[in-house]
């Protein structure tokens, strides 16, 4: 009468793996987020492909944004004082979820700087660490400078504010 | 229909809550204890999930680890209640995609993985094979 707990995704049991695993390729890949390394020529963020991506809901970016930006800012401090203290997992995972959060509202640049705080972590290298953390700084001033130029009166008038097509409703 | 977003982080929570709140009524969890917490409840209440996303690197509990325990108080509350079990729907959620964690989140139940990050037509399509219609809207 009771199925086995798990019983269902179990692989081996039923003869196959789940259609839903990636290709060989994909696995041979260490992870999925693999933002574009990071440059002057590189949006901070795309506001029209986070509007698409949150269905419209620009409101909703906004607050994310700002509380990205607030969190960011004070996530700094941490991530030195955890290099400070050798805590290299704490800094691996912060930095883990500040990649996270940055890719989805797609702030490709800040992502990826995130992404090298996480690589040395997890590697214990301290030279990639200090390397990572001082590039994050700059992507993040450069985004903290990008949102607000894009709020700025005169930006408002020369361009609308994106919309997303469809579903809006 | 029932949705629980488990994720540590709070910009996938809100994204996967914007997309997903078209399909039913969205809860989130920032942590493995905390959706655990929720799952008993909906199961008390004999309200259970029916979709669950699922990251996999967050603090205490990986994701894999409370898929496990899901299952386990899924089972545990059929047996109790005398009835057959029903196990949510669990879509792994995360940016890992190395075999071993694929491998893993399968063996502990998941039915579907989604790689980060996530956007509606991916999230739409990862929904479909676990056999929710698409959003018509999305199509």
């Amino acid at each position: 009468m009771y199925d086995e707990p798990g019983a269902r995704g179990r692989l081996g049991e039923t003869g196959g793996v789940s259609p839903d695993l990636p290709s060989p390729a994909d696995s041979a890949a260490p992870e999925a987020i693999d933002p574009p390394e990071a440059d002057s020529r590189t949006v901070p963020l795309d506001f029209e492909q986070a509007l698409d991506e949150f269905l419209g809901k620009w409101a909703l970016v906004e607050s994310l944004v700002d509380r990205l930006l607030e969190e960011a800012d004070g996530q700094i401090d941490a991530f030195q004082r955890a290099l400070r203290g050798d805590a290299w997992e704490t800094l691996r995972r912060d930095a883990h979820r500040m990649r996270g959060g940055a890719a989805n509202l797609v702030a490709a640049p800040l992502a990826s700087a995130a992404h090298a705080i996480e690589a040395g972590a997890a590697a214990r290298d301290r030279t990639g660490v200090e390397r990572g953390v001082s590039r994050f700084r700059q992507e993040l001033d450069r985004l903290r400078r990008f949102v607000a130029d894009r709020r700025s009166p005169q930006a408002q008038r020369d361009s609308a504010l994106p919309r997303r097509r469809g579903c809006e409703s | 229909m029932r949705i629980l977003i488990v994720d540590d982080d709070y910009v996938t929570r809100a994204k996967l809550k914007a997309i997903l709140s078209e399909r039913g009524d969205c809860d989130a969890a920032p942590n493995g204890d905390v959706a655990l917490s929720m799952v008993d409840e909906a199961l008390n209440e004999s309200v259970p999930y029916d979709l669950i996303t699922m990251d996999v690197d967050m603090p205490g509990m990986t994701g894999e680890d409370v898929v496990r325990a899901i299952r386990d108080r899924e089972w545990n509350w059929a047996k109790r209640m005398g009835r057959p079990t029903r196990e949510a729907n669990v879509l792994m959620v995360t940016v890992r995609n190395d075999a071993q964690t694929v491998i893993a989140s399968f063996r502990r139940g998941c039915e579907g993985y989604l790689t980060k990050p996530v956007t509606p037509e991916k999230l739409n399509v990862a929904l479909a094979k676990l056999g929710f219609e698409p959003k018509p809207c999305e199509v």
